[in-house]
């Protein structure tokens, strides 16, 4: 048992309420900085790529068995691959089927997609079963198209992806309903606030901007330091800000102001608790996190899995606490409350996670803008109203 | 002054007084959605669905600017 620091607005130690399920192992899509298959791990090769009802059946009864433990009425599966609609429709129905008879628990779905294979009838699927999914789009296609490539012959992937899109809100009455918005990953050749105005323009009104996974020891591509991802990360938040009633949502600046506000911040790459989230692998095998997969060593090697071990192990056996902990340059920051750190795979330097983020000077700008922004317009009243209080405290672990 | 708030001991009501509506609608989601389950939509940075206690939260503010 230790003590662990972290910041008031990242409730830490939670019990797991969230299984990522890796459907599927491969993908149509090759994208050039995926975190699955182009950062160094091959762990997806060593996996069915589709996995099986058995598998599926024992992670429900995991999951009964950990809801009922933990007293919980509500558990989320979100179905996630390589590319999910890989797996087929007839094959994701049984998936959705088995889970939803989950014993004594309600079964919330979500989805994550590249969105090329979708079309009414996975929409339909979707809505019998309640399924929300999120699609992941760069951008333009003249931007998103130099990374996100079709596997088959290297070709842009975009075009295509819009006609789907806007073909399918337009014929299909719950499409909106469903869908939860986009994942851009963030490509600094683009001015940020001209970015923000083509989801607009779009139509996208939900929408979140991710930085290239990587680190100290394994770069993300092109990387010439965080200064580019500053400047680019201020210019959309400008022209989001500005844009009033027009504004879209962007969950990384709704989630650093909220933690800056006094807010709780449950995101991984904000320093969210990864307890509240596993990993369950195509073969059953239970892991930490998806994209800690590219730190290597331990984090790429699952030592758990659902036919032996409850759920409930990931936390401890991991060692997540002691992992997620903060190194004393975080700890001593005034921005904490709103990057909580970073993302724990960004902070690892090849021996360890206890260092600030790739991408720390990047979310410290970031932040100070934030703040800047908070004390102009938040009324003073309201300050004094309320006390604030130290923005770390210690828990034991 | 203090640039932090702790929005624990304010009410809903109080963020009203917030002009940028940018800002207003930040500061109520996050107040509305202290103490609750998160939510897949803000846990994993690698999905982006729009989960059914977001819409709630969303509703409850809507609801409040409505009234105003």
């Amino acid at each position: 048992m230790g003590e662990v620091r972290r910041p008031k607005s990242r409730p830490w130690g939670g019990v797991l309420k969230q299984v990522i399920l890796k459907v599927a192992q491969r993908c149509n899509l090759d994208c050039t900085y995926c975190y699955v298959y182009n950062r160094g791990d091959d762990s997806w090769r060593r996996r069915p790529p589709v996995i099986s009802e058995r598998v599926v059946r024992r992670l429900s009864e995991r999951i009964a068995e950990h809801c009922a433990d933990h007293g919980l009425s509500r558990f989320t599966v979100e179905l996630h691959g390589g590319e999910p609609l890989l797996v087929g429709r007839r094959h994701m129905r049984r998936i959705l089927e088995i889970l939803s008879k989950t014993r004594s628990c309600r079964i919330d779905f979500v989805l994550q997609t590249n969105g090329l294979l979708l079309d009414t009838k996975w929409i339909e699927l979707f809505d019998e079963f309640g399924v929300s999914f999120g699609v992941s789009l760069d951008g333009p296609p003249h931007v998103a198209d130099r990374r996100r490539i079709m596997r088959a012959d290297g070709s842009g992937s975009t075009e295509a992806l819009l006609e789907r899109l806007h073909r399918l809100r337009d014929e299909v009455p719950v499409f909106e309903k469903l869908f939860g918005g986009c994942l851009c990953v963030i490509d600094t050749s683009i001015n940020g606030g001209e970015l923000v105005d083509w989801f607009v323009g779009q139509g996208f009104d939900d929408f979140d901007l991710l930085l290239p996974n990587g680190n100290r020891a394994n770069l993300p591509d092109g990387w010439i330091g965080p200064d580019p991802y500053y400047r680019f990360l201020v210019e959309a938040f400008d022209r989001w800000y500005g844009l009033g009633a027009a504004a879209p949502r962007i969950r990384k600046f709704e989630l650093m102001m909220s933690g800056l506000l006094g807010g709780e911040v449950h995101l991984d790459s904000l320093g969210g608790d990864l307890s509240l989230l596993a990993v369950i692998e195509s073969d059953g095998s239970i892991g930490i996190s998806d994209v800690a997969r590219l730190c290597g060593g331990a984090c790429a090697e699952d030592t758990l899995n659902i036919f032996d071990d409850p759920l409930a192990a990931h936390a401890a056996h991991y060692r997540i606490q002691e992992l997620q902990m903060l190194c004393d340059t975080c700890v001593s920051c005034p921005n904490v409350a709103a990057c909580g750190g970073g993302y724990l795979p960004h902070r690892y330097d090849g021996r360890s996670f206890l260092n600030t983020s790739l991408y720390c000077s990047a979310l410290f700008g970031l932040a100070e803008h934030m703040r800047a922004a908070i004390r102009r317009d938040v009324p003073a009243a309201l300050f004094e109203k309320s006390a604030v209080s130290p923005g770390m405290e210690t828990i034991g672990c | 002054m203090a640039d932090e708030l702790d929005l624990s001991k304010l009410e809903l009501e109080d963020l009203v007084n917030i002009q940028n509506q940018v800002l207003r609608q930040v500061a109520m989601r996050a107040k509305v959605n202290i103490g609750n389950l998160a939510s897949a939509h803000d846990s994993h940075s690698s999905n982006h669905s729009n989960h059914s206690r977001l819409r709630d939260i969303q509703q409850q503010i809507d609801q409040l600017s409505l009234k105003r």
